[in-house]
């Protein structure tokens, strides 16, 4: 017998004719997202991390993932400070995660169960999402503007402006571009208008809420030990994916710096873009092994973070449990 | 119908306790306050679109003496990006937002329903390396993808491009997997018991079940798709969509578009909204009762 053989029969033999050709009908529905998958995703991630281990050349070498750390470090790249780019990454990380994302898991429940007019309100609140990062960084640049109206109108209240702001807009100067991205972060921020996590509050059933009033159960209870808790499974598989992202959202940094990362507008996610597009664009096939290596380096940094938190995350989801 | 709304809204208000009352007052200003701040900077680019002068002092105000769609009419006509007009760049954004949606949706439905609804041999594989890809972050692919798609010949390439979009082990096919899981196995069951073959099961009876969960799905993706510059600058950058056009631009390496000026760029900004703004404002029930992912209790 062929080694085939006795493989199909380990693997096939215990199943029924009926079953089997259900198998085939089975096989035939994944066989091209699993191909897709095993050129796409295996050989790209194979050969990307057989990457990192070549040099600009493509000799096998640890330098160019030498350099990735020496970078993150902080060595000047291209003229880029990556370390600070790393706090940067952080520090818009802990802002989006771990502060909005909290506070909107309680205005969103509000906004969906308790608030008239939920759907304009979303609606408006989606809006940076649903303009795609293009046209909104477009239009916030000219809101932003020296002639831009943020500047005229706070000229016409008397407001007191930094001179750079007057004469370069709030973006046009690195004292006051990347605190004004964050800020607009923190401000539209705040209203929790995520549609995957209303959908998950509509979902929960009508009568545990209504049997919660029914014993007295007020808005803050409702939200915190009702409808919170119920969708905790669901909190935390988002949580997780966007551990994932710890360094790959740019907050559209690399739009905001018209793809330069000047005045301050910069980050790790802009970085390792900006490098994408020098190898796509620029021709810089030397960059390969070095945009590989750099990709690495933050896999090695991320995957610990991402493990704690899974950690946490099933610790905490243990503890909603009981 | 207002009336009504309004006064079940009242009903629901006047249940809570005067704490409770208070808190939900300052929860609607501060909604209030949020899509303020959100629509403030859309209206004034909007309401400038269609002005024939630009004053930002009197960008809010609706002035409509001024009402013009020349600034729009200049969009189709003198809009130019590496030789493509703003129509050339418009059905580029609806060929590769079209296509990348078909093919992402079709592969992810495809093996999220034989995850969910079979068991077969190297099925605990697959749906582990489903969620091994989506919570596992490797970030050395960037360039080996490239690098892979310029040996395809897939760069430049519309008839091959796709093949890269549709990737199945991803966000799509999890929340499908979801949704292909809580549809109960009865009609399956029974069609199968009367002879229907299982592609009949699928098409006939699975997909119209599932089918509001995939259209949800398809507009979602579409928001992403539509405003998707990093494509075309990387991997078709012959065929410029809209949102790569308008990052050229506003980037002012095309010098010979700011002819049109500042209201000809704001009325494009606002003529590549508008589809997506319009889709999803019209499908918002649609997404929020059909997707989920992870689980809910209760």
């Amino acid at each position: 017998m062929s080694v085939f053989t006795t493989l199909k029969n380990k693997m096939l033999g215990k199943y029924s004719a009926f079953e089997r050709k259900k198998f085939l009908f089975i096989y035939l529905l994944i066989a091209f997202p699993v191909v897709q998958m095993l050129v796409f995703w295996f050989y790209v991630n194979i050969s990307g991390i057989m990457l990192a281990f070549q040099d600009g050349a493509g000799n096998w070498s640890l330098s160019s993932l030498q350099e990735a750390f020496a970078v993150l470090a902080g060595k000047p790249s291209f003229g880029f400070d990556v370390r600070q780019m790393l706090g940067k990454s952080v520090f818009m990380w802990v802002l989006g995660n771990l502060i909005l994302e909290p506070i909107g898991y309680l205005t969103c429940f509000i906004l969906t169960k308790h608030m008239i007019g939920s759907k304009f309100f979303r609606t408006c609140m989606m809006l940076p999402g649903l303009l795609g990062g293009v046209v909104f960084v477009a239009i916030m640049q000219e809101f932003y503007a020296d002639d831009g109206v943020l500047v005229a109108f706070s000229q016409m209240l008397n407001i007191d402006l930094p001179f750079t702001v007057i004469r370069e807009g709030f973006l046009g100067h690195e004292s006051t571009a990347f605190n004004t991205l964050m800020a607009q972060r923190f401000v539209m921020g705040l209203g929790g208008g995520g549609l995957i996590l209303a959908g998950a509050y509509m979902r929960v059933p009508v009568e545990v809420f209504e049997a919660a009033k029914i014993d007295g159960c007020g808005l803050f209870r409702e939200a915190f030990q009702i409808a919170i808790p119920c969708v905790w499974p669901m909190i935390c598989t988002m949580q997780i994916f966007d551990l994932c992202g710890l360094f790959t959202s740019d907050y559209n940094m690399y739009l905001y710096s018209a793809g330069t990362g000047a005045r301050g507008m910069n980050s790790i996610g802009f970085y390792t873009y900006w490098i994408h597009v020098q190898v796509a664009t620029a021709d810089r096939t030397d960059l390969y092994a070095y945009s590989s290596a750099f990709g690495m380096a933050l896999t090695i940094i991320t995957l610990p973070v991402v493990f704690i938190g899974r950690w946490v995350l099933d610790k905490m989801a243990d503890s909603v449990e009981s | 119908m207002f009336k009504n709304i309004f006064k079940n809204a009242w009903k629901r208000f006047a249940a809570f306790s005067i704490g409770a009352r208070i808190a939900l007052v300052c929860f609607f200003l501060l909604f209030l306050f949020e899509a303020v701040i959100h629509l403030m900077p859309v209206f004034w680019v909007v309401n400038t679109a269609f002005k024939n002068s630009y004053d930002p002092l009197n960008s809010f105000a609706i002035e409509l003496d001024k009402f013009t769609f020349k600034n729009i009419g200049m969009v189709f006509s003198k809009f130019k990006i590496m030789g493509l007009g703003y129509f050339g760049m418009l059905m580029n954004s609806l060929w590769t937002t079209v296509l990348y949606i078909f093919v992402n949706v079709m592969s992810s439905t495809l093996l999220a329903y034989a995850l969910a609804r079979f068991r077969f041999p190297g099925k605990d594989f697959l749906y582990g390396l489903l969620i091994f890809i989506r919570t596992i972050p490797i970030m050395s692919a960037g360039s080996a993808g490239f690098k892979l798609c310029v040996s395809l010949g897939m760069i430049n390439n519309p008839l091959t491009i796709w093949l890269g979009w549709a990737s199945a082990f991803d966000y799509t096919c999890f929340i499908l997997y979801g949704t292909f899981k809580g549809i109960s196995g009865t009609y399956s069951e029974a069609a199968e018991i009367e002879g229907a073959n299982q592609f009949q099961i699928l098409f006939r009876i699975i997909f119209p079940q599932a089918f509001p969960a995939i259209l949800a799905l398809a507009v979602t993706n579409i928001t992403g798709r539509w405003n998707d510059y990093a494509t075309s600058q990387i991997y078709l950058s012959k065929y410029p969509n809209l949102a790569y056009g308008l990052f050229q631009f506003a980037n002012g390496s095309n010098n010979a578009a700011f002819s049109g000026g500042k209201l000809m760029y704001y009325a494009s900004l606002f003529c590549a909204a508008l589809p997506v703004v319009v889709i999803y404002a019209t499908s918002q029930g649609l997404i929020l009762k059909n997707i989920a992912v992870g689980g809910i209790k209760g």
